[in-house]
């Protein structure tokens, strides 16, 4: 479903990206885990083109998304994006924020827009916040909100850019909790987090990133069990240490 | 004073109207309210182009607000009603002239103002907006607009008053708004100078310090009304 080849990215002089190549199949959900500074948020931005690449090529359900003349518009409305700060619209309400691109993208009717809409925020467990506004929710729940603002474009793949690293830790497992779901109905996912509990339990395969590259490719069992790239083994020493 | 006012309030009101041009005070609400209708839009244009992503759009936009704002108005002024017919060759009245400066200048202001205010938001909004599959422009519409708005409305409003107060340069050009028409007033009368200039102090008093307070209830209404601003966003829909 996602294709990457030979993927490079540069920041001035610095090599932010080196060769990737990997692929991503239809239902699965990929964890992408390595040291800060590591790519990984470059990465997953580059699959919906918040960021540009220098090199290689990105495909999407076969499609080069880096062509010229591709609608960049209508690729990011088919891949749903959580962000680490969650992004949602101070202006709007939890409901209205999962509604302003259905409508104005003219996917579906306001009515129906606005019943997928409290049924998504049902589903996260805020159907009861849907007229809030975002700074009256807590961090968790914003963030719930903001997953179910990606799912209202009924995208078939969800990237998730360290979804949980601006929550404080008591909240991080009602997150981790609706994501878990998302997996569970088969959602195809790509998500970079730090949370290593959530990588074992649902993760199918584990990209271990360092210094632009993917290092290591494995399946939990055998990331957390025996991880073969020294600086693999090197992290998981580290994470486990704290 | 009072005598004064008993005298001359027709006058003071709508100058020569009906036997001449409109003019006094209703010429200067006129043409306030004209010049912040059509510098509104304009405004929000240049300030969207002051941030656009590309140079083409950017540089020139930048040019223009750079120099008017190093001007004077009275310089526009000036400029535009002995430099523009020059060269253009067409005569314009007193109070298109009028009103075309003020338009400008008022615009370009108002530019800087919106440029600031959607330079105050975060970056993640644009992307948060963006990774939906909204359009730059929606993104813009939808998202930005409305919020660098609110954010920076009390320095509308303080823009929206200037706008009032300038239009008393059109007495340099002898348009004759409300300010004219007391000069006019205190040569026929010639011993009661100060009487005159008080009357109209008070004049554009009551009328800028009114605006501003009514801004700042409409303001705390919608405040009230949510803890954002769903109300201004349909404000900026209309004006784009």
């Amino acid at each position: 479903m996602i294709q990457l080849d030979g993927v490079n990215k540069w920041y001035g002089q610095y090599h932010a990206l080196v060769d990737v190549s990997e692929h991503v199949a239809k239902n699965e959900v990929v964890v992408v885990c390595g040291p800060s500074g590591s790519g990984k948020s470059t990465l997953i931005r580059t699959l919906n083109r918040l960021e540009e690449i220098d090199g290689g090529r990105i495909a999407i359900d076969g499609r080069d998304i880096h062509a010229p003349g591709i609608d960049v518009n209508a690729l990011r409305a088919g891949i749903g994006f959580v962000f680490q700060h969650f992004n949602l619209f101070p202006h709007l309400s939890a409901l209205e924020n999962c509604m302003l691109a259905p409508v104005n993208l003219k996917r579906a009717s306001k009515v129906e827009s606005r019943a997928y809409a409290m049924e998504l925020l049902d589903g996260v467990g805020l159907a009861h916040k849907a007229d809030a506004y975002p700074h009256e929710l807590s961090g968790g729940q914003q963030q719930r909100v903001a997953i179910a603002r990606a799912l209202a474009m009924r995208p078939p793949v969800m990237l998730f850019d360290e979804p949980t690293s601006a929550l404080d830790p008591e909240m991080v497992g009602e997150v981790l909790g609706v994501m878990r779901r998302l997996a569970g109905q088969g959602m195809t996912m790509v998500c970079v987090t730090h949370e290593m509990g959530f990588a074992r339990d649902v993760a199918d395969r584990i990209l271990f990133m360092s210094e632009g590259r993917i290092l290591e490719r494995a399946t939990p069992e055998d990331f957390f069990t025996h991880p073969t790239h020294p600086r693999a083994q090197q992290f998981l020493a580290d994470r486990s240490g704290r | 004073m009072i005598e004064l006012i008993q005298d001359y309030w027709l006058y003071f009101l709508v100058g020569q109207y009906p036997n001449g041009p409109l003019g006094g005070l209703t010429l200067t609400i006129l043409l306030s309210a004209a010049a912040l209708v059509l510098a509104m839009p304009l405004g929000l244009l240049l300030g969207v182009a002051r941030v656009s992503p590309f140079r083409a759009v950017r540089w020139p936009v930048a040019a223009l607000v750079q120099v008017v704002r190093a001007v004077p108005l009275l310089l526009v002024v000036f400029w535009a009603y002995f430099f523009l017919p020059a060269v253009t060759g067409v005569k314009t009245g007193q109070a298109t002239t009028m009103l075309m400066t003020l338009v400008l200048f008022d615009a370009v202001y108002l530019a800087e103002i919106v440029k600031a205010g959607i330079q105050s938001l975060p970056k993640g909004q644009l992307e948060g907006a963006r990774s939906l599959g909204l359009s730059y422009g929606q993104a813009l519409r939808l998202v930005i607009l409305p919020q660098a708005l609110r954010h920076v409305s009390p320095s509308l409003v303080s823009q929206l008053v200037a706008t009032i107060k300038a239009t008393s340069l059109g007495y340099i050009i002898g348009l004759s708004e409300v300010s004219f028409i007391a000069t006019q007033v205190n040569t026929l009368v010639f011993t009661k100078a100060v009487e005159v200039y008080i009357i109209l102090a008070a004049t554009y008093f009551i009328l800028c310090f009114g605006l501003s307070r009514l801004a700042f209830l409409l303001e705390r209404r919608l405040n009230r009304r949510s803890a954002s601003a769903p109300a201004l966003a349909s404000v900026a829909k209309v004006s784009l």
